[in-house]
């Protein structure tokens, strides 16, 4: 449902984070994306296609990579991977947990590929 | 080829924000609440019940967003001045820099409280900060008792739900038990409070734990 607004967050982030990179383009983003985010991930995939368009990421490969969740139990302070239908803990049964991980869409790392003399001409006349 | 280590955050940027709000509302010894659930659950209701019975030296804002229309921010502001509706147009979700644009638009040296009824909807909400201290989270009757078990996203990060529309209880059949036995697996912390904001029924117990929360983040 809020995969075209995060794309955009991320297409954001990416293009800050090579903003000292003028002569190379996007090839390949990574990200880890945790279930309690509740991404489609087909879904991320068009809008991630979607707000690229145009940009020094035209043609990048989204790279989504599913993290399981990590809780720890507020009782009894054991760590344990959760479902996302599940919080329960195996050691107390209770289900009052801090979760460590898998409720992030994290940029993990950003491919560049050097922009071709041919290239750059090409983009300069549009 | 050269590939760049990031690690970072997409909503970093939300994230930011919704840290900057927390410290502003901390700083004017606000208690702040994100008020989430389904259209229709009954969010302006509940906080047309509330605001009425709070003690009179406790002073309420609410922020209030919506796709559409002021009608909310209209029925609120019969009961107090300050309130700010937002329209998010086809945002499902109220982010942490619309909350800041709502804060500017408050008075924040006379508020204790402030309410965030967040747009309705099951999903999106649950997956931004928006600087809140706590979450509360409504059910409503009609909307059947296997929605905690559907949406575990939005009750596992709660700290208070809301069963609400209990006068229906008999017509609907509804299942409480089973909304107990999905809690138990997905978050046992929030307590969870039936209500109903036509009958009255609830909001006793509602309002206690409010006022602690209220007397708890005052001593912090």
């Amino acid at each position: 449902m809020h995969e075209l607004y995060l794309a955009q967050e991320l297409l954001n982030q990416v293009l800050q984070s090579v903003s000292d990179h003028p002569d190379a383009k996007v090839c390949a983003v990574e990200i880890e994306v945790g279930p309690m985010k509740q991404i489609v991930l087909e879904a991320m995939e068009l809008a991630w296609r979607s707000v690229v368009e145009g940009s020094l990421a035209d043609q990048s490969v989204l790279h989504q990579v599913e993290v399981p969740i990590t809780a720890q139990c507020r009782n009894c302070t054991r760590t344990f991977e959760a479902a996302i239908d599940s919080y329960q803990c195996p050691e107390c049964r209770q289900a009052d947990v801090q979760i460590m991980k898998g409720h992030e869409i994290i940029l993990k790392s950003i491919t560049l590929e050097e922009i071709k003399a041919g290239e750059r001409e090409q983009g300069a006349s549009h | 080829m050269n590939k760049v280590q990031v690690i970072e955050s997409v909503l970093k940027a939300n994230d930011a924000v919704a840290r900057a709000n927390r410290h502003r509302l901390h700083q004017q010894g606000i208690l702040s609440l994100n008020i989430m659930s389904a259209p229709g659950s009954g969010k302006t209701s509940l906080l047309e019940q509330t605001i009425s019975h709070l003690p009179h030296d406790c002073r309420s804002a609410v922020l209030v967003g919506d796709l559409q229309t002021s009608r909310d921010a209209e029925r609120l502001s019969r009961l107090i001045s300050q309130v700010t509706q937002i329209n998010t147009g086809s945002g499902c979700h109220l982010s942490a820099a619309m909350v800041a644009d709502g804060l500017d638009s408050l008075d924040l040296t006379q508020v204790d409280i402030l309410f965030i009824e967040n747009v309705g909807n099951m999903v999106c909400p649950a997956a931004h900060d928006l600087g809140e201290d706590a979450r509360v989270v409504l059910l409503s009757l009609p909307e059947g008792d296997d929605k905690v078990a559907k949406y575990p996203t939005l009750f596992q990060p709660a700290d208070v739900i809301l069963l609400n529309k209990m006068d229906l209880l008999e017509i609907l059949g509804f299942d409480c038990g089973s909304v107990r036995a999905d809690l138990s697996k997905i978050n046992t912390r929030a307590p969870l409070i039936p209500i109903s904001c036509r009958s009255g029924v609830g909001l006793d117990e509602w309002l206690r734990w409010l006022t602690n929360r209220i007397n708890t983040s005052s001593v912090e």
